[in-house]
């Protein structure tokens, strides 16, 4: 039991060196909920509303194309908000089936696993989580000094899931 | 006399000392709006009949009512605490005896530390110079002052010779018997018709009640005639009035029927033009309406990336791999329960055997309790004592019958159960691949849709434009915007129900001045019934003459004014025709058709007086200018245009570009001296060459002026002057 909630507790995080560019392409903050929020973020002309919504694109990007980065060991990294909170939940939960499915976890090894190590694997498919949004990132980043004008279009978020 | 120079010293917007000199011929002042051209006319007003015009309340007003808006800002800024003057001085020279006029006006104000105040009066100085090389000698007669002044700009002739574009409209106003008949009156003295028809129905009136009087003394029946007469007389009292009533809506007739000509001149323009406006506003509706759905669209378009879970798209392999992750866990998991529970089933089966070594169906435990209370098994009949070893076998027994079977919960299985997580994982999994199956022909869908929107947003965009543009070439061409278009499609509708309304109200009140005719007639036929004997002969000679005169007098005069009226049609015609030419537009001819009694509206024929459509404000407008040029031409045996300066102020404002060479050609060929203040050479660089060089024109001096800081960039007054500079 509770094993997709004691998951979706964990705040997963992302490599510092993408931290302006989720700026560049998400709102910035402070705005209200809502349609006010949704036509100042159109104003604005950017393409995401909050940062989860950037790290969840960013994630199944790199799920899409299989596409996981390590991040390395001692890089800087941004805290995160919990994925309990990321909207809509049913995209949450698939980006987790997707992450459980890539992972090397035995489920039926899982559940005879004494309680600290199933925290273990907790924190490893956390782990496996960042390594796909990182690799989402990392693409987004090659496509950017590869083509900056790809990023004018307001496709373009669609178009690289192609 | 013609005007030499005007000098302008700290006068309004004209800071400091300023000059400009003119000669014969057609002088033009050019400037845009805002650069002087209307305070210079001002200059000239204020310096013959110390008044100023009152943009506001459009009315000349005397020099109080402006105080120190009259003195330079400049000026007054500038100045130490003490005093600051204004003072504009015009010369007028008689080029034929080598005299002139100087007239001077002067506005003193005091500035103190708390303000400027200006006197309440300006001051006036009249030179007179015998010779141009003499010094002026001053003119301090009152009498003497004003009879200079009425010879250089006879009352009657003024407002036809110094005038403001503006005013055109007004100046003449053809629906009015007494404004034409006052441009009649320069033309001739109209007014000496009108007094002798008045002398003559009063001499016909007199004679008349001479008659009565002399008929009723001569009356077989006093009493009768008496009587009559009191009837009479109330009749003839209440004909008057309504002859009054009769003629005031004849003017309420005339005046509508023009407003309606010019009206209808514009109906055509205005009608376009509120229709375009409402296909504007529609348009301008529509687009707004598709432009908020494309935005809303546009808008919710990446938010569709979560909200439809395009995030997702191409994903659906993932399904498939937890899928076969999942599959294998349910598996594992139901082996591993499969073997607990055939385990437990061996188990079960154990504690089944055991159970059918007691006798099935028989109350078992009744005896086996029995051997133990009794401490002796009944089946070997050996002892068993309490807490024996033999005792313990037989409780066994029975505790043996009680034992359940045990049956298999799945938890027990593994130490964490998260088979309810994982399968809701799958569930999730499984309704989000019906919606990845359904991305690429959403987002699909969504861009045509967005395509849609955008092609129908150009669409209206391009609707506008076109309506825009037809919007405003309209503007251009008319002189309308569609406020007034509206205005005049409403006021055209209510002058015509003014109309119906009047000719019926009209039609009544003729009828009833027929039928009171007719009554007076009667007893008029009937007092003379009752004359006995004869009445004397000269008495009924002085009444018919007397009539006769009337009817003289009055004919006369209507048919001295008709000619009148067709001398100053004859003259306006050609200038208007000599304004026209070079003009594509219709030019026509000028007829002044008598609407009802005494009102005329002008209306454009062709040569066999049929209507050439309808008047516009500019060809009203034109044919005004050109009838205010013939009042002053067309005067027999005078040479006023000779004699007196044109001088007015942006009055081709009215009438458009295409105009202004014929006017410029028609007013220096009409006038010997002309001062014209004009924009219409400011930017329209081909107008001002054609100005300058055309061989029709008879120009005199051309100044452009400019305000030393632009009008945009001004935050006050207080650095302001005029630059002036001659052209040539």
């Amino acid at each position: 039991m509770d094993f997709l909630k004691r998951l979706k507790d964990r705040a997963p995080e992302y490599d510092a060196q993408y931290y302006d560019m989720i700026l560049e392409f998400t709102i910035e903050q402070g705005a209200g909920m809502g349609r006010q929020s949704e036509e100042e973020r159109w104003k604005q002309g950017k393409y995401f509303s909050t940062r989860y919504e950037m790290y969840m694109y960013a994630a199944a990007l790199g799920l899409r194309k299989d596409y996981r980065l390590p991040i390395a060991r001692g890089t800087e990294k941004q805290k995160f908000i919990e994925m309990r909170s990321w909207q809509p939940m049913e995209v949450t939960d698939y980006l987790i089936m997707g992450v459980l499915a890539k992972s090397e976890l035995d489920f039926n090894v899982l559940e005879d696993m004494e309680e600290e190590d199933v925290e273990k694997e907790l924190t490893k498919l956390r782990s496996l989580l960042e390594e796909y949004a990182n690799g989402g990132f990392d693409l987004i980043r090659a496509k950017k000094e590869e083509e900056p004008a790809f990023f004018i279009n307001e496709n373009c978020f669609l178009d690289l899931l192609d | 006399m013609i005007i030499e120079s005007i000098e302008l010293h700290n006068f309004m917007c004209y800071s400091g000392e300023n000059r400009f000199d003119f000669t014969e011929g057609m002088n033009v002042i050019i400037g845009d709006n805002n650069h002087g051209k209307s305070k210079l006319y001002d200059a000239f007003y204020w310096a013959m009949f110390d008044q100023c015009f009152d943009t506001g309340l459009k009315k000349w007003m005397p020099t109080r009512h402006f105080g120190t808006e009259i003195i330079s800002d400049k000026a007054i800024y500038e100045a130490d605490s003490g005093m600051v003057r204004a003072v504009v001085r015009v010369t007028f020279k008689n080029v034929d005896r080598d005299q002139a006029y100087i007239i001077e006006r002067r506005l003193t104000a005091v500035k103190k530390e708390n303000g400027t105040a200006a006197d309440k009066e300006s001051e006036e100085t009249v030179l007179f110079k015998e010779f141009d090389f003499m010094q002026g000698k001053e003119v301090t007669n009152p009498a003497e002052i004003d009879r200079i002044k009425r010879n250089i700009l006879p009352d009657n002739i003024r407002p036809y010779m110094w005038f403001q574009g503006e005013q055109v409209e007004s100046i003449i106003d053809f629906s009015h018997s007494s404004s034409l008949t006052q441009a009649i009156n320069v033309l001739s003295n109209i007014t000496r018709y009108d007094q002798v028809r008045e002398l003559a129905l009063a001499l016909e009136k007199s004679a008349n009640d001479e008659y009565q009087r002399k008929a009723r003394a001569q009356s077989k029946d006093q009493g009768r005639s008496e009587e009559l007469e009191v009837r009479r007389r109330g009749l003839v009292e209440r004909l008057e009035l309504l002859e009054k009533e009769e003629l005031k809506k004849q003017d309420v007739l005339g005046e509508a029927d023009e407003a309606t000509q010019r009206l209808m001149g514009q109906f055509e323009d205005a009608s376009r033009m509120r229709d375009l406006d409402a296909k504007q506003r529609a348009v301008e509706r529509s687009l707004d309406e598709v432009s908020d759905d494309e935005k809303r669209e546009r808008i919710d378009l990446h938010k569709k990336m979560f909200t439809h879970q395009w995030v997702l798209k191409g994903t659906s392999h993932l399904l498939e791999e937890y899928n076969a992750k999942y599959s294998k866990y349910e598996r594992t998991r139901l082996q591993m329960f499969a073997e607990a529970q055939a385990k437990l089933k061996a188990e079960n089966l154990i504690k089944e055997e055991f159970q059918t070594r007691l006798p099935i169906n028989v109350p078992e435990p009744m005896y086996v309790n029995q051997m133990l209370d009794d401490e002796k098994c009944l089946v070997c009949n050996r002892p068993a004592e309490r807490d024996s070893e033999a005792w313990n076998s037989i409780k066994a027994l029975l505790e043996r019958t009680t034992a359940k079977l045990e049956e298999l919960e799945p938890e027990s299985l593994t130490k964490h159960d998260f088979s309810s997580d994982f399968k809701r994982i799958q569930q999730n999994g499984y309704a989000m691949e019906r919606i990845i199956g359904r991305v690429d022909s959403d987002i699909k869908s969504t861009f045509q849709k967005l395509k849609r929107l955008e092609k129908r947003r150009k669409g209206y965009s391009e609707d506008l434009n076109k309506v825009t543009e037809e919007m405003n070439s309209m503007k251009a061409g008319s002189s309308l915007d569609p406020t007034q278009a509206k205005n005049i499609v409403n006021e055209l509708q209510a002058k015509q129900d003014l109309i119906k309304r009047f000719q019926t109200e009209l039609g009544r009140t003729e009828k009833d001045i027929d039928v009171l005719k007719e009554k007076v007639k009667a007893i008029d036929k009937e007092m003379s019934g009752l004359v006995s004997g004869e009445m004397p002969a000269y008495l009924e000679e002085k009444k018919r003459v007397l009539e006769e005169f009337a009817i003289v007098a009055k004919s006369t005069r209507d048919r001295v004014f008709d000619k009148l009226v067709r001398q100053l049609e004859a003259e306006a015609n050609k200038h208007y025709q000599e304004m026209m030419q070079g003009n594509q537009g219709v030019r026509g001819i000028i007829r002044l058709v008598e609407s009802t009694k005494g009102n005329y509206t002008p209306r454009l024929t062709d040569e066999n007086g049929n209507p050439l459509g309808q008047l516009n404000t500019g060809n009203i407008i034109l044919i005004k200018l050109a009838t205010i040029m013939a009042i002053i031409s067309a005067r027999q045996g005078s040479r006023d245009t000779d004699l007196y300066t044109l001088i007015t102020d942006a009055p081709m404002s009215v009438f458009g570009e295409d105009y202004t060479i014929g006017f410029c050609k028609t007013v220096s060929r009409v006038y010997r001296q002309s001062i014209i203040m004009s924009k219409e050479f400011y930017k329209n660089e081909t107008l001002r060459r054609e100005l300058m060089v055309s061989p029709d024109i008879k120009r005199g001096k051309v100044y452009v002026i400019t305000p030393s800081i632009a009008d945009a960039d001004r935050t006050n007054r207080n650095a302001l002057t005029t630059l002036i500079k001659a052209l040539n």
